[in-house]
């Protein structure tokens, strides 16, 4: 099949639109920032028994244990709370957790993330990962 | 017939003639033009904090805000409109299949600047939806995180989706726009028509932020359908896939001829009409935490003022006045209102006025401000929107709800007992429930204002006369000064407020002393006045007290933990009182303390570093958390005393929490841990006195009108009550079950009555006694002859009991005295007769009833020992330790009574 000159040139400028977007797609996010890059927050280590919601984090301590769970629902990651009966509930679409990550209701199939965390015990401090 | 389908068919093709896409068109324009206007005074580093200012200090930036929502708003619908038009008259046939493809893409173009136009409001929705596109988008296969960076950029960062909203959306709209209409601007009275209608509508409706406290999280009404689909699936790859499927069927729709084209038109058809019932299903039924409920307007979660420019901001706000930032928004009541005395746990500073008192925060103009205020929080019927709002005490708000102190369970249960309507005195009962058989109207005229649910409808400070007020009722405080700023400002409305009652730690017994004065007295049993009808008092001989409902008491023995200067929440922990979120039977199921917690050999502590949030957040409150080494806390559990302790030279110190007193925590003596009284409550001995009234009449009158306590107003067919004279004696002894154990404790009259009614031809009779934990307990115990011979502790009532030598026993009767009831023959404060040992039950509980005839002989044996033997005696301490060798010694002249 012949090919005009006028279809291979618009197909080619089609072709530059593309290559546009693939530019901008690559340099999407890609420059170097601290913050973006290590994704750290840092606590002091003063959490109380029990349950404490902080910043996007579930600390949990029990005695001398610690676990640390992402406080964003494993649906579509809206900040879960407490509710009134001491579970946690997220105010998106109703799913409901135990304060140990356990999904009890959904639409949340997954139970909460749990978090890299490293204690720093010389600054009596949490390392939260991610 | 044909007139009906030609007026059907003529005005569908009416609706089809209107010129849907250049009113879009024109409504595009209009809301870039409002754009303009908001872009110069929005900052997207804090946008939210930005759209409050504009809301409430620049009417011109706020009407521009407004033309720019409603414009957009109206832009989309029309958008609809004219997509649907052009769908049914076929005209995509009409164009070249590159112009349809990015027609097609425009779809998803127009919600993406809808949607990034809401995400930059900055307000809790926003920032929820923005966690929900950003965790759809990263689940596009392989190129997702990009995606999500590119149209929305990172979590708290606004400068991409401002950038995106403002310049790409908009360019891309308006050269699709420009290049399928093939007009660069629309005509003239299209445009006139938009202008007026987004004119009119952005002066007479402002749409204002939804409140930061609410838990009602919903998404812009075009992508509420949305949201209710995502409740129903799990996966957002199955969400991103159905989109897709759209785009593919809109755009290839072109490409079928007219059956394939018809079905494909109905699959459309389907997806619309599937998104209209979402959204309405989402808008209407659903509510907070997307919970379903009854339909209601409420749910649609929109904030509308109306007519904001009609309401200028007040003249006494100075143009040099700041505006005040709460929450990362601006709050109008501030530049009104400076409040002092409140305490730095709710400085207005830090949490406002709106997060207590609701009302408009978006203005500075009076009447807009105070609509649809709470002018007094804390009471149940607004304390979720209030005190329990989900960002502030939820946990404790259901505490509360669930506590007895609401819920008056054991009062209404005994009650109805009594009454005979409920064979035991027991079940969860709630005070909401009451209706009007005769006991609930009895409750209702007599006993239930009682309950934490009670409103508090007027300014001022608890006092004898309150009653309720939700979280108020314990936790609200005056000082004078606040005391006297008010009752001028009742006097003359003019000035305003500017000193605010705190909400507060400090728990006095005055807040107790309103409802507890009443019914069992322990207020005042605990300060040491016992009531007096008003004649029988002698102004020479009693110190009076005249309470302010016109009761009198008189001055008599306190109870020594209230002249150590202890209050109630020095015993009584927050965990009692707030309840635990069970619901309980009766009080004493709630309650967790007992003397032992403080008064033994062996202490309980737990480390500081061991305590709960809960207790950390109260201790730092009361700024003691740093001398605070350990925590005495309730034997066998992990539950502590919030007050400070100190050990010295092996003595243990309690501090009280109002006063900061010193107190030594005194071990008991041997008598107390003896082998004999090992089941007997402290109280028991170390009472001092307690009611034993008998004489009240109750009469229900079916024509009398009276207040009802519950609904507040009047109903009529009333019970009255007369009091008869107030006897003031040693309390009764009596065995209450509890967690397989049995305890002797201390009972009173409960309810001793003749019941009468128009349908029995008998009269009920009923002698009902009810544990009490008196409240007025004495470092000294009484003697020992108060319980081992004396009829009242035993239960007989009034009158003596004679030992009788017969032969080699001492035979045991009991004589009465006083007034005799005619019916059982009893004396009239009698619980049982002599040596009765009845199954019946004749308390106020089911675990609880008199001393059993064994225990009867057992005691009385030793009150026969005390009629010679003095209670100081060698013989007797060795009795409280083993009875029984005692008796394997004894004298002959000891005899042994006979029953």
């Amino acid at each position: 099949m012949k090919i005009t000159r006028r279809k291979f040139l618009k197909n080619l400028s089609n072709l530059i639109w593309l290559g546009f977007g693939y530019l901008i797609f690559k340099s999407t996010g890609r420059t170097l920032n601290d913050d973006q890059q290590k994704k750290i927050k840092i606590f002091e280590n003063e959490f109380p028994e029990g349950v404490t919601i902080l910043d996007g984090y579930i600390f949990f301590r029990n005695g001398k244990t610690l676990k640390v769970l992402k406080s964003s629902c494993t649906h579509l990651g809206c900040n879960v709370y407490f509710s009134s009966d001491k579970n946690l509930i997220c105010p998106c679409h109703g799913s409901k957790f135990q304060t140990d990550g356990k999904v009890i209701e959904g639409p949340a199939q997954k139970n909460l993330e749990e978090a890299k965390f490293k204690l720093d015990l010389k600054k009596n401090q949490i390392i939260v990962y991610g | 017939m044909a007139n009906a389908s030609e007026t059907k068919d003529s005005l569908l093709n009416k609706l089809l003639k209107l010129p849907y896409g250049e009113l879009a068109t024109s409504f595009f324009y209009l809301s870039a033009i409002g754009g303009i206007g908001i872009a110069i005074s929005f900052d997207v580093e804090k946008p939210f904090l930005s759209l409050s200012s504009i809301l409430i200090s620049n009417y011109f930036a706020t009407y521009l805000r407004n033309v720019h929502y409603w414009a957009s708003h109206l832009f989309l619908v029309f958008s609809i409109f004219h997509i649907i038009k052009h769908l049914i008259k076929r005209s995509d046939q009409k164009v070249k299949s590159s112009i349809w493809l990015r027609l097609t893409f425009s779809i998803f173009f127009i919600f993406y600047v809808m949607l990034s136009g809401f995400l930059l409001k900055g307000d809790n929705d926003s920032l929820h939806a923005f966690k929900i596109f950003s965790t759809i988008t990263k689940n596009v296969p392989l190129i997702g995180d990009e995606i999500s960076y590119f149209l929305l950029g990172e979590e708290n960062k606004f400068q991409i989706i401002y950038f995106q909203h403002i310049a790409t959306a908009t360019i891309i709209l308006l050269f699709i726009i420009i290049e399928h209409s093939r007009l660069f601007f629309p005509r003239y009275d299209r445009f006139l028509f938009a202008s007026i209608l987004t004119l009119v509508l952005s002066f007479i409706l402002t749409p204002l932020p939804n409140d930061v406290f609410s838990s009602i999280i919903k998404g812009p009404w075009y992508l509420v359908g949305l949201q209710e689909f995502l409740h129903w699936f799990s996966n957002p790859e199955f969400v991103i896939s159905i989109l897709i499927l759209f785009s593919i069927i809109f755009y290839s729709i072109k490409f079928f001829n007219t059956t394939y084209r018809k079905f494909l038109e109905k699959i459309l058809a389907f997806f619309f009409l599937l998104s209209i019932v979402l959204t309405c299903v989402g808008l209407f039924f659903r509510s907070e935490n997307w919970e379903l409920t009854k339909p209601s307007y409420k749910n649609v979660n929109a904030n509308l003022e109306l007519f904001k420019f009609l309401k200028p901001a007040q003249k006494k706000i100075l143009i040099t006045d700041t505006l005040k930032f709460v929450e990362g928004r601006a709050e109008g009541c501030l530049n009104c209102h400076k409040m002092k005395g409140l305490t730095s746990s709710h400085s207005p500073e830090k949490i406002g006025c709106f997060s207590c008192h609701r009302g408009n925060v978006y203005t500075l103009n009076k009447s807009s401000a105070h609509s649809g205020m709470i002018l007094i929080p804390g009471n149940l019927s607004n304390a979720k929107l209030t005190c329990g709002n989900s960002r502030c005490h939820p946990d404790l708000l259901f505490r509360v709800e669930n506590s007895i102190m609401s819920t008056l369970s054991g009062m209404i249960s005994v009650d109805k007992f009594a009454f005979d309507e409920i064979k035991s005195p027991q079940g969860k009962f709630h005070v909401k429930d009451l209706k009007f058989s005769p006991v609930e109207t009895h409750l209702r005229n007599l006993c239930v204002s009682c309950h934490l649910g009670n409103e508090k409808s007027e300014f001022g400070k608890i006092d004898e006369l309150s009653r309720g007020g939700g979280c108020l009722a314990c936790h609200l405080n005056y000082d004078r000064e606040t005391e006297t700023l008010l009752s001028n400002y009742k006097k003359s409305k003019e000035k305003i407020l500017e000193s605010h009652p705190s909400i507060d730690l400090k728990i006095t017994n005055d807040h107790c002393f309103g409802c507890h004065s009443r019914s069992g007295r322990i207020s005042t049993n605990y300060e040491g006045w016992a009531e007096i009808l008003p004649e029988e008092i002698d102004f020479k001989q009693h110190k009076y007290r005249l309470l302010k409902d016109g009761r009198v008491f008189i001055k008599t023995i306190p109870d020594i933990h209230f002249e150590a200067g202890m209050d109630c929440i020095d015993c009584h922990i927050s965990l009692e009182l707030m309840g635990d979120g069970n619901t309980y039977d009766h009080k004493e199921h709630q309650v967790k303390i007992s003397c032992e917690n403080c008064h033994s050999d062996k202490l309980e502590f737990n480390s500081i570093n061991e305590i709960d949030f809960e207790t950390k957040k109260i201790l730092s409150l009361r700024d003691s958390t740093k001398s605070i080494k350990q925590l005495l806390v309730i034997k066998g559990t992990k539950i502590p005393y919030t007050n400070k302790i100190q050990i010295e030279n092996g003595k243990t110190f309690f501090f009280t929490k109002n006063s900061n007193r010193k107190l030594e925590l005194k071990k008991p003596l041997p008598e107390c841990t003896s082998n004999a009284h090992k089941n007997l409550s402290c109280e028991s001995c170390h009472s001092s006195w307690v009611y034993r009234c008998n004489g009240c009449h109750t009469k229900y009158n079916p024509m009398e009108e009276r207040f009802d306590l519950l609904s507040n107003k009047l109903i009529r067919g009333s019970w009255v009550e007369i009091a008869n004279n107030f006897q003031i004696g040693d309390p009764t002894l009596g065995i209450i079950k509890s967690k397989g154990k049995e305890k002797i404790s201390t009972f009173i009259p409960g309810m001793i009555l003749k019941i009468s009614t128009e349908k029995s031809k008998g009269i009920k009779f009923k002698r009902l006694f009810a544990p009490s934990s008196t409240h007025t307990i004495r470092k000294e115990s009484k003697d020992c002859k108060s319980c081992h011979n004396s009829s009242i502790a035993l239960g007989y009532g009034s009158g003596e009991l004679k030992f009788l030598k017969k032969s080699q026993k001492m035979k045991v009767t009991f004589i009465p005295s006083g007034q005799i009831n005619p019916i059982d023959m009893l004396p009239d404060d009698a619980w049982i007769r002599f040596m009765e040992n009845s199954n019946e039950l004749k308390s106020t509980r089911t675990y609880a009833s008199h001393l059993s005839r064994d225990l009867q002989k057992k005691i009385i044996r030793v009150g026969l020992c005390l009629t010679c033997h003095n209670e100081q005696s060698r013989i007797m301490k060795d009795a409280l330790k083993d009875f029984n060798k005692v008796l394997k010694n004894l004298f002959d002249k000891c005899l042994l009574p006979e029953f």
